[in-house]
């Protein structure tokens, strides 16, 4: 059963789980991490909860200093590919978000 | 007097059957028409090993070459062409190592090596600067390829000798036998080590004390600077350097494009155990680089304990780790580990390889085979001792089982039947790498496309792998937003496909690695590559002519094909990628249909739709009139 936490304003939290990649693992110091968040957040919101509560080095790979989301970001959602145009959608409770940095290669 | 800077200025032809060693003037033309490395050998093939030359004939050509850019001062310098026609594949064929073979191939005063003929016994040739010997390996055939390297270190009393060797698997006939490059860097895919096993030339040993002078020297300096500085200024520099090509695995598996159990998947369940945090967990030691490269994407590993305590090698690659991992459901990194270290010392691709086991394991779970087939042995997906023992017996063409599956997915499945060819994963007999055209549209494409069978390096679409949207726009323009970067979008891919060819054709010529500053980074581009070239060489080069040479080798290469009966009908992907949908990652629910992306792209390449040849009018364009003849058209 997913538990659901009712603010005194009925609002939901949800949670989301996030799985870091390549660098961004390395800054992060862990794997994974649980995300709490305002229920309807959108990806984007998720990015920057997760900057507001890290390391400058985390914080670098995830927005430039103007507070863009850094281009070479990549985001999962769910097995699905996220387009930095679609970092507005909202995000469900359980939800899985993988992060790259962009690289290539093969 | 060669009149340009850059090159030696000179090559080496070797008749291994006459014994005779003779020097050539670098041909002015050749540089100003094809530059060098892959267009060098790309024209020498078209010229002397014709469809009447079987591969492994003595009249067959084996080309070592190098590029301009080679041993200089620009990033990524260390690259180097083998070149022939492809036992597997029956077609033209070429591979292409880093290390540091290529460098000083060059600084001994040659820009390529050019054998021909069969020796009467094993041999190696020797190259002391100028001084060039044929010398007896009765004594180093049947050694490996690391026991090779160390035995001619050791006769030459020099650490430093490079070398390119091939293994027991060359000398015993697998068809996709590679040639290892000093140090244990890999020219692996097409069977160009079976070549020159069937020469009995166990390897080229190199020293060399020279320079290479450059035209411009300030200019040069100045460009191979800025180079540098871009390169490593880039914004996945440091993902790229911190892991190599391990470093895309959970990345390619979220895509749905890390093939598993022979592709019926693109993701892995347990992809975790594999990806490059795993890997440098495990068995990482140390950084290591080609010559002259900042980027140090190779790396190297060793097992301090297990079943495989000991196992140290280099040039763990994102494709191997897929070959011997997940597409023979295999989690276990050692096993992956050992895996690589055998088929480097045994000397075969790791891919064609794998690919060989998948496609067998596959044929077990549909009972297409049993064990009367297999020589009593049970091809249970994930069992690692199958793998090893596979691979070893494969080496050594031991069973009727392993020397058949060492021919390639195309003639087994052949020789099979049953239906097992549904199962062959190939193109033109060039088993499919690490990637899926359902997850990646261009990839489909360009797996389809490569002139050397089923690869991803001749176009090498990393624009769309993910998106690099800056770059596409940079490169590319506003007017091929957003699809040019989006990975399941069709809509300009054939463009993506054929710039990709051109500018690889361009980058395989003068000695530069993909891997760096030009594909991977995306960061060194037309006009970079062309002002770079002017100045080591002093041959004009503005960027239209540079574009036109890249389209002229592989249109060249394509008419090499047409000529050994290759039509539009096999520029198709096995019908896997066309009727079963993807079920995994970002992929899931895609087919992919290369049909009409082929129309627009033989439309942009100016060939035949019905044939998929160049056309005449092409042709002449392209300054191709013997192509035009010999083609009849």
């Amino acid at each position: 059963m997913r538990l659901r936490h009712w603010t005194s304003e009925g609002a939901l939290t949800i949670t989301v789980n996030v799985r870091y990649h390549n660098l961004l693992r390395r800054a992060a110091g862990v794997d994974a991490q649980r995300l709490s968040l305002p229920g309807g957040s959108s990806v984007r919101e998720a990015l920057e909860a997760l900057a507001a509560d890290s390391s400058e080095a985390l914080r670098s790979l995830l927005f430039t200093t103007g507070g863009k989301v850094v281009p070479y970001l990549v985001v999962f959602r769910n097995q699905k590919l996220v387009t930095h145009d679609r970092f507005g959608i909202e995000l469900s409770d359980g939800d899985e978000l993988k992060l790259f940095p962009a690289v290539s290669g093969g | 007097m060669f009149p340009y800077k850059g090159y030696a200025g000179r090559w080496l032809h070797v008749n291994l059957t006459t014994g005779s060693v003779t020097s050539h003037p670098y041909d002015p033309a050749l540089a100003e028409g094809y530059l060098g490395g892959n267009g060098f050998g790309t024209r020498l093939l078209w010229d002397h090993v014709g469809p009447e030359v079987a591969p492994l004939a003595p009249e067959s050509l084996l080309i070592f070459s190098t590029g301009p850019l080679c041993g200089t001062l620009v990033p990524n310098p260390g690259r180097m062409e083998v070149i022939g026609k492809s036992p597997l594949t029956g077609i033209y064929g070429d591979s292409n190592a880093g290390g540091f073979l290529g460098p000083e191939l060059k600084f001994a005063g040659w820009d390529a090596v050019v054998v021909t003929g069969r020796s009467d016994r094993p041999a190696y040739l020797a190259i002391r600067d100028g001084r060039v010997e044929i010398h007896d390996a009765r004594e180093l055939w049947g050694l490996t390829t690391s026991e090779t390297e160390k035995a001619i270190r050791d006769l030459w009393d020099d650490a430093a000798v490079k070398t390119a060797v091939i293994g027991p698997a060359a000398e015993n006939g697998v068809l996709f036998s590679g040639i290892q490059i000093t140090p244990q860097r890999s020219a692996a895919r097409c069977g160009l080590g079976t070549v020159m096993g069937s020469k009995r030339l166990k390897a080229l040993a190199v020293r060399g004390h020279g320079a290479i002078q450059v035209a411009d020297p300030d200019r040069f300096h100045e460009i191979s600077a800025d180079f540098h500085r871009r390169l490593r200024a880039n914004p996945i520099f440091e993902a790229v350097s911190a892991h190599g090509t391990p470093g895309i695995v959970s990345m390619m598996d979220a895509l749905g494009r890390f093939p598993t159990k022979n592709f019926q998947m693109g993701s892995f369940p347990q992809v975790d155990a594999l990806d490059a945090e795993a890997l440098e967990a495990r068995a990482f030691v140390r950084h290591l680089a080609c010559f002259g490269c900042p980027v140090a994407c190779d790396k190297l590993y060793t097992l301090a304990d297990g079943p495989f305590a000991g196992t140290s090698l280099r040039s763990v690659e994102y494709e191997t780790l897929n070959a011997m991992g997940a597409a023979v459901w295999n989690a276990d990194l050692d096993t992956v580990l050992a895996a690589n270290r055998l088929c480097d010392e045994m000397g075969m691709d790791t891919i064609s390889a794998g690919r060989a086991i998948s496609f067998a394991m596959e044929l077990w779970e549909q009972e297409i085979i049993n064990l009367d087939d297999t020589g009593g042995l049970r091809l249970d997906w994930g069992d690692q001792d199958v793998i090893l023992t596979l691979l070893e017996r494969m080496a050594r063409r031991e069973d009727d089982f392993a020397a058949l599956l060492s021919q390639g997915v195309r003639r087994a499945a052949e020789a099979i039947g049953r239906g097992a060819e549904a199962y062959a994963m190939h193109v033109k007999g060039m088993a499919i790498a690490a990637q899926d055209g359902r997850a990646q549209k261009s990839m489909g494409l360009a797996h389809v496309t490569s002139n050397r069978g089923a690869d991803h390096l001749k176009a090498f679409p990393t624009i769309d792998e993910t998106g690099y949207p800056d770059e596409a726009h940079r490169r590319y323009g506003e007017a091929y937003l957003p699809e040019m970067a989006q990975p399941l979008a069709t809509k300009h891919k054939p463009f993506l496909v054929k710039d990709g060819e051109d500018f690889g054709a361009v980058v395989d010529s003068v000695g530069v690695c993909k891997s760096g500053g030009t594909f991977v980074l995306a960061e060194i581009y037309w006009s970079d590559i062309a002002a770079a070239l002017e100045a080591a060489t002093g041959i004009p080069m503005p960027v239209e002519r540079l574009k036109w040479i890249g389209e002229r080798i592989y249109n060249l290469q394509r008419c090499y094909n047409a000529l050994h009966g290759i039509t539009r009908k096999d520029d198709r992907l096995p019908r896997r990628f066309r009727e079963e949908p993807s079920p995994s990652g970002n992929a899931r629910g895609e087919t992919i249909d290369t049909e009409a992306m082929l129309d627009e792209y033989y439309a942009l390449r100016g060939w035949s739709q019905e044939t998929g040849w160049p056309t005449r009018e092409k042709l002449q364009e392209l300054g191709l009139d013997d192509a035009i003849e010999a083609l009849d058209l």
